[in-house]
C-alpha cells in the first residue's frame, strides 16, 4: 500500500534513479503532515526516512500541544507568552501564523482520530505549562506525541503517501541556487541512488545528538540542516540549544515538563523548593532556560544531590492523579532510575532536548533556495528565537508542515522536470566506497563520544570565551581525525556502522557552527548564556545568526528580527 | 560492575549460508539495558553487529528481538535480570519474519499485516472540513481506543504469536488491536465494515496463548482485543467455522458442566470431520469421547446460572 523499500531500476548514468515532484527528508509529524498536504493538492510526493515512520523523534514528544482553546485565552495571548519565551528573538509575524492557526491544527488532529485527554465534559483537556499564561496545552496522557504521530501515519497510509522507508539521504543536490533532488543510500541494499525531484522539504528534525547528554533519540543526529549548510545554504541561530530541566539521572530520558504543569515540585539537597529564589512568580513553570539554569547553578553552589541533580517530586500528587496523566513518567522512572515516583522523588538533570535554529524559512516554509523548503525541528522559522516554549514544537510541525507542503505543491505544479546533474550519484557513492575499504582508521563513534562530551562540557547550559574557544580547537581537530575514519563492517546489506558514520561526519560540522555562533554572540539571550556577558543587549545583538559554509569553517552574518506588535521588554517570571 | 555472556545470533547474508551463534564476554552494571551492552558490543567488541534502534526508551518500537527466547524491546529489558534468570543473555532475532542481517528482520511483512485492517479513522466527510469544534468524547469513551493505541508496533507479538507460524491467514495481534482501536472508537464509521472483514482476516484463528498479552512492551493486551472483536463478530451473524465451533463449545458446557470434546469436533468440522476419523478413534481410546446423552455434572444449575450471570455483560 504504501511502503516501498525495493528501489524501481530504471538507470541514470549508471546509478538508478527515482523520480517525484516533491521529496520529503524525515517522516515524523512536520515531515507526514506536509506529504499529506502536498498529496492533496494534486503533486507526486515521497517521503523518505531513515527509519520507518512510526519510529520517527516526534514519536517522543509527551507533553502536548499548544492552542488557545480556552473562552478566556486568545492567540494573542499565545503569541505574547511565546514572543517572550523566545527572549524576543522569534519573527512576531511567523509568531502570529502559528498562534492563530493552532486551534484549526487542533481539530484537525481530533478529527483525524487523535485521543486527546478529555475534561469531565468531555472537551479537549489542556495543561498549565512553562512559560504559558494559560493552561493551553493539549495532551494526550504523557504520550501525545505517540499519539498524534500514529494518527499522522495513519493519515499518510489513508491518502496512499509513498514512503521509502530505511532510505538515508546522504546530500542535496543544489544547483545555481536551484534544488534538483537529493541522493540517498537505500539501507536494506546498500545501494546509492538519485532521487530527481522539483523540490524538497527537509522535515528530518534536530540536532540532539551533537551533545552526549540529551533527550533525543540515537537517531537525531541533524543530517537535514547539515546537508543544506554544506550545500551552500546558510543556516540560522544554531547556538540556541535548549535544555530541558528535567531528564532522567543517568540515561538522560525526558521527563515531560507536564509533570511540574501537573504541580510537581523541584527540590534541593536541603529540601528547599530552590524555584522561589529564581522565578517566584511562576515556580517550577518558568520557562526552559531559565529553570535549567536556576537547576545548574543550584547543582553549581553545592545544593544539588551528590553526582550533579536535584529532585523532581511528584509524591503530593497522589497515586491515581500520576496513574492517570503521567503513567509512562512512572514507567519510564521505575525502569531506567529505579525509582517509583508514587514513593520517591525522581533524580534530575538538564540535558540538551531541543534545536532552535536550523534552514532559515518564511512562513510557508521556503528557504533561501528555489524548491528547497524546510518544516519542523531542522527549521527555523523563526517561531522559537532564543528559548522554545514547552507545547510549542509539535504545534511548529503540525502547521508549518501543512503550509510547507501546500507551498511545495504549489511551486512543483508551476516548475519545469528538474535536471538531475549525472556525477552527484557518482560522487557520493565513491564517499561511501572509500569508507567501506578504509581498514585501518578511527572509530566514527568514537569521535561521536568525545565530541558529545565535548559539547556537554565547553558549549553547555553556561558558555564563557575561553571554554567556547578550547571547544572550537577540540572540534578541528576532530574533524581531521573524521577524514580518516574507517567503517569496520564492509557489508552492503544493513550496514549501520556505515549509517553511523556518515551520521557523526554530519554532526561534527554543526558542532562548528553551534560553537562559532555562540563564541561571536557576546551577550546573554534565552538558552545563550554567556559568564562573561550575563545580559541581553538589544542594541547589538537582536538580531538572528547565519552561518554560510566556506571550507575554512562557518562565515558569520546576521539579519534582523521581525517585530509586529510586542516590543521587547525586560523577561521576569 | 560485573561479566556477563551475551551469547548473539548473527547471520549476513553475503557471506553466511545460516545463522551461526557469536559470544561476547561483557562488563555489565545494574542499570544497563539489554541495548546498552549492544551498543557497547558494537562499538567496542565488533562493529558488524546489526540491529535497529533509536528512542532507547521504550517508546519508538525499533529494537524488539528475542532475548532469552522471548520477544521484547532490548532498551527496556535489564541485563541482569535476564543474567539472573538465565545465567546468560541469548540474543536472536524475532520469529515469523525474515531476517535481513543479524537481529534486523524484514518488517514488511508485519506491516502488511496491519494494513489489512484498515489502519486509519474512517470519519464523517462533512466532520473533516467543519473545524468549528471538537467531537464531544467522555472518558470511558475512549478507554478501549486509548488502550489499543498504545502500540508501538514494534511486532514482539507478531514475533512470538504461535497461530501465525501454522496460518499465514491469521493477520495477528497487532493488526486485531489496530482493528479494535478503531470499533471502540465512537468518532469511526466503518464499525460494521470491520467487524464484516474479521473473518476474512482470521480472527478465529487465535487459540488463546496470551505470549501477545505478555510480551507486549505497552500492555496493549492483543488478546483481549481479539476476544472482543469475535464476540462482536457473532453478534452480527457471524455463521464461520470459528464462530460455530464457540457456540457448540459454551453449548456442551451449558448442558452438562463438561466438556464433550468429540461431539465438539464433529459438529464444528461437521463432513470433513471424517477424514480425521483416527484422530477421533484416538480420543475414544483416551477416554475424551464419552457418550453424548451423558448426565449432567451434579449441581449443574450453578454452572447454568453461571452463563446467565456472565451473559448479560459480555454483550458490546
Amino acid at each position: 500500500m504504501t511502503t516501498l523499500k525495493k528501489s524501481t531500476h530504471n538507470t541514470f548514468s549508471g546509478a538508478p534513479m527515482e523520480k517525484h515532484d516533491i521529496i520529503v527528508i524525515g517522516a515524523g509529524l512536520a515531515g507526514l503532515r506536509a506529504a499529506i498536504e502536498a498529496k492533496n493538492k494534486g503533486a507526486d510526493v515521497a517521503v523518505l526516512t531513515k527509519l520507518h515512520p512510526v519510529r520517527s523523534h516526534s514519536d517522543q514528544a509527551q507533553g502536548g500541544i499548544n492552542a488557545a482553546l480556552g473562552k478566556d485565552d486568545s492567540w494573542e495571548k499565545h503569541a505574547f507568552d511565546t514572543i517572550k519565551g523566545s527572549d524576543y528573538l522569534a519573527d512576531q509575524d511567523a509568531v502570529e501564523v502559528m498562534c492563530k492557526d493552532a486551534p484549526r491544527a487542533i481539530i484537525e488532529l481530533e478529527h483525524w482520530g487523535a485521543l486527546f485527554s478529555r475534561t469531565d465534559d468531555g472537551r479537549i483537556a489542556q495543561r498549565p505549562f512553562g512559560g504559558a499564561g494559560f493552561p493551553r496545552t493539549c495532551y494526550a496522557a504523557d504520550k501525545t506525541g505517540h499519539v498524534l504521530q500514529h494518527t499522522m501515519f495513519e493519515q499518510a497510509v489513508k491518502n496512499g503517501v509513498r514512503i521509502y522507508e530505511e532510505w538515508f539521504a546522504t546530500s542535496l543536490v543544489i544547483v545555481d541556487n536551484v534544488c534538483k533532488g537529493v541522493t540517498a543510500i537505500e539501507i536494506l541494499t546498500g545501494q546509492m541512488h538519485g532521487l530527481q525531484a522539483k523540490a524538497v522539504i527537509l522535515a528530518a528534525g534536530g540536532a540532539g545528538q551533537v551533545y552526549g547528554k540529551t533527550t533525543n533519540s540515537l537517531t537525531t543526529t541533524g543530517e537535514c540542516i547539515t546537508m543544506a549548510y554544506r550545500a551552500g545554504v546558510p543556516i540560522e541561530d544554531m547556538e540556541f540549544m535548549q535544555f530541558h530541566p528535567t531528564t532522567l539521572l543517568g540515561s538522560n530520558i525526558l521527563v515531560t515538563e507536564g509533570a511540574r504543569g501537573e504541580g510537581g515540585y523541584l527540590v534541593n539537597a536541603e529540601g528547599e523548593r530552590f524555584m522561589q529564589r529564581y522565578a517566584p512568580d511562576r515556580m517550577e513553570l518558568a520557562p526552559r532556560d531559565i529553570v535549567s539554569r536556576s537547576i545548574e547553578t543550584e547543582i553549581k553552589e553545592g545544593r544539588g544531590f551528590k553526582g550533579g541533580y536535584v529532585h523532581l517530586d511528584l509524591r503530593h500528587l497522589g497515586e491515581e492523579k500520576i496513574n492517570e496523566r503521567l503513567p509512562t513518567i512512572r514507567e519510564l522512572a521505575i525502569y531506567f532510575a529505579g525509582v517509583d515516583p508514587i514513593k520517591e522523588p525522581i533524580p534530575i538533570q538538564p540535558a540538551q532536548h531541543y534545536t532552535m535554529g536550523g534552514v532559515p524559512t518564511d512562513t510557508d516554509g521556503a528557504t533561501l533556495a528555489k524548491g528547497l523548503f524546510a518544516a519542523g525541528e531542522c527549521a527555523c522559522v523563526s517561531v522559537h528565537g532564543a528559548n522554545r516554549l514547552g507545547g510549542n514544537s509539535l504545534l511548529d510541525t503540525v502547521v508549518f508542515g501543512r503550509r510547507a507542503g501546500a507551498k511545495a505543491a504549489e511551486y512543483a505544479k508551476k516548475t519545469a522536470e528538474a535536471s538531475f546533474p549525472s556525477d552527484a550519484v557518482k560522487r557520493e557513492e565513491e564517499k561511501i566506497d572509500q569508507m567501506l575499504k578504509g581498514k585501518e582508521g578511527e572509530k566514527s563513534t568514537e569521535l561521536k563520544r568525545a565530541l558529545g562530551e565535548v559539547m556537554v562540557e565547553k558549549v553547555g547550559i553556561f558558555r564563557e570565551k575561553a571554554t567556547l574557544e578550547s571547544a572550537m580547537k577540540d572540534v578541528q581537530l576532530l574533524k581531521r581525525r573524521l577524514a580518516n575514519v574507517s567503517v569496520e563492517d564492509s557489508s552492503r546489506t544493513f550496514n549501520t556502522s556505515l549509517i553511523e558514520a556518515l551520521e557523526s561526519s554530519f554532526a561534527l560540522d554543526l558542532a562548528e557552527v553551534i560553537i562559532a555562533g555562540a563564541l561571536a554572540r557576546k551577550e546573554s539571550r534565552g538558552a545563550h548564556s554567556r559568564m562573561d556577558f550575563p545580559k541581553r543587549d538589544d542594541d547589538k545583538w537582536l538580531k538572528h545568526t547565519l552561518a554560510t559554509f566556506t571550507p575554512k569553517g562557518p562565515k558569520l552574518s546576521y539579519k534582523p528580527v521581525t517585530i509586529t506588535r510586542f516590543k521587547p521588554e525586560a523577561r521576569g517570571y | 560492575m560485573q561479566k556477563a555472556v551475551f551469547r548473539i545470533c548473527r547471520f549476513n547474508p553475503e557471506k553466511d549460508k545460516a545463522p551461526y551463534y557469536d559470544m561476547f564476554q561483557v562488563k555489565i552494571d545494574e542499570k544497563m539495558s539489554v541495548l546498552d551492552v549492544l551498543e557497547d558490543i558494537k562499538h567496542e567488541q565488533d562493529a558488524s553487529l546489526t540491529f535497529r534502534r533509536s528512542c532507547r526508551s521504550g517508546i519508538c518500537g525499533s529494537c524488539a528481538m528475542k532475548i532469552n527466547r522471548l520477544a521484547k524491546l532490548a532498551c527496556k529489558t535489564r541485563t541482569v535480570t535476564e543474567i539472573s534468570k538465565h545465567g546468560e543473555v541469548l540474543i536472536e532475532p524475532m520469529e515469523n519474519l525474515r531476517v535481513i542481517h543479524d537481529l534486523v528482520v524484514d518488517m514488511d511483512e508485519f506491516w502488511r499485516e496491519i494494513y489489512r485492517g484498515k489502519p486509519w479513522l474512517v470519519a464523517d466527510e462533512k466532520m473533516l472540513s467543519d473545524f468549528s469544534g471538537e467531537n464531544l468524547l467522555m472518558k470511558r469513551q475512549m478507554e478501549t481506543a486509548s488502550k489499543r493505541a498504545d502500540c508501538i508496533m514494534c511486532g514482539a507479538c507478531f514475533s512470538d504469536c504461535v497461530s501465525r507460524v501454522f496460518d499465514k491467514n491469521f493477520t495477528g495481534p497487532a493488526s486485531l488491536a489496530k482493528v479494535e482501536r478503531f470499533v471502540a472508537d465512537p468518532r469511526d464509521m466503518a464499525g460494521r465494515e470491520r467487524i464484516a472483514n474479521l473473518v476474512d482476516i482470521g480472527v478465529w484463528a487465535c487459540t488463546h496463548c496470551y505470549f501477545c498479552w505478555s510480551q507486549c512492551p505497552q500492555d496493549v493486551r492483543p488478546v483481549a482485543a481479539i476476544s472482543a472483536l469475535r464476540l462482536r463478530s457473532v453478534n452480527t451473524g457471524d455463521k464461520s467455522q470459528g464462530a460455530r465451533h464457540v457456540k457448540i463449545f459454551s453449548d456442551s458446557i451449558r448442558k452438562t458442566g463438561m466438556l464433550n470434546e468429540a461431539t465438539v469436533f464433529v459438529k464444528t468440522m461437521r463432513l470433513s470431520s471424517l477424514k480425521d476419523i483416527d484422530l477421533m478413534l484416538m480420543m475414544a481410546r483416551k477416554g475424551k469421547a464419552p457418550s453424548p446423552l451423558r448426565k449432567p455434572v451434579p449441581k449443574i444449575e450453578e454452572v447454568r446460572l453461571l452463563y446467565k450471570l456472565t451473559q448479560g455483560e459480555k454483550k458490546p
